[in-house]
């Protein structure tokens, strides 16, 4: 558990619609998915970020991104 | 962890998995952000440039994308317009410049996020995790998720 509290992933309307996307693939919100949860706005506006720059959604191609992802990342020292 | 995961499955598109490059160049990603914390960042990023050169598997121009990526990460206020030289050197176009220097960005915030919050790793990457990188830093990344957890440097 981070080290906030979260709501809910159902605690309002708005955020049973944002996350209803992890449920219908049948696996849990991702940790770093369900830590924006307490501000639904910016969480929608990040997953939109994430689409259009990660998963294939830059020029880059996704083996970049991904490699991209890795190094900054493991630089940082950060597991996710 | 899904990210490098990733990479080792796909590393020469759907097929081709290359578990060795990932785990190398994964274990110097993590070592040049070690060294970072210990001596000036820049000498950190052109110590990391050598070893990715001297890296054998990579694509034409990942060296060169890893490099400005640990830069922009590690010493941003050291970047200059002359590091753009070898991603275009590489065959990138601005446009290209641009995506690279997102991504960065984005996932520089992602990783903001993760370690402001306390967002720790779950389970299903544990094997993967401690095949990069070892048992006492699965460990030591559980620790420091804890509330009252230890610094992920420290050992605990």
């Amino acid at each position: 558990m981070p080290w906030i509290h979260l709501p809910a992933d159902d605690a309002t309307p708005d955020l049973e619609r944002t996350t209803r996307r992890y449920g219908a693939a049948g696996r849990p919100v991702p940790g770093i998915v369900a830590v924006m949860k307490p501000a639904p706005k910016t969480l929608r506006a990040v997953l939109r970020m994430n689409e259009a720059v990660t998963f294939g959604g830059s020029r880059l191609g996704r083996r970049r991104e991904e490699l991209i992802a890795t190094a900054v990342s493991c630089i940082n020292d950060c597991f996710y | 962890m899904s990210h490098a995961g990733f990479l080792r499955d796909h590393w020469d598109g759907e097929q081709g998995a290359n578990e060795r490059i990932v785990v190398e160049l994964v274990r110097a990603l993590v070592a040049a952000g070690e060294q970072a914390a210990a001596q000036p960042p820049a000498d950190a990023v052109a110590h990391l440039g050598e070893v990715v050169g001297g890296l054998s598997g990579l694509e034409p121009g990942d060296a060169a994308v890893l490099t400005y990526a640990a830069r922009l990460t590690l010493a941003p206020r050291t970047v200059r317009a002359a590091h753009l030289s070898p991603l275009r050197e590489a065959g990138l176009s601005d446009d290209d410049v641009h995506d690279v220097a997102n991504v960065i960005a984005c996932f520089n915030y992602m990783n903001r996020l993760a370690d402001g919050l306390g967002v720790v790793q779950g389970s299903a990457n544990r094997a993967w995790a401690q095949q990069l990188l070892g048992e006492s830093a699965w460990a030591r990344h559980q620790a420091w998720g804890r509330p009252e957890g230890a610094s992920r440097a420290d050992g605990a």
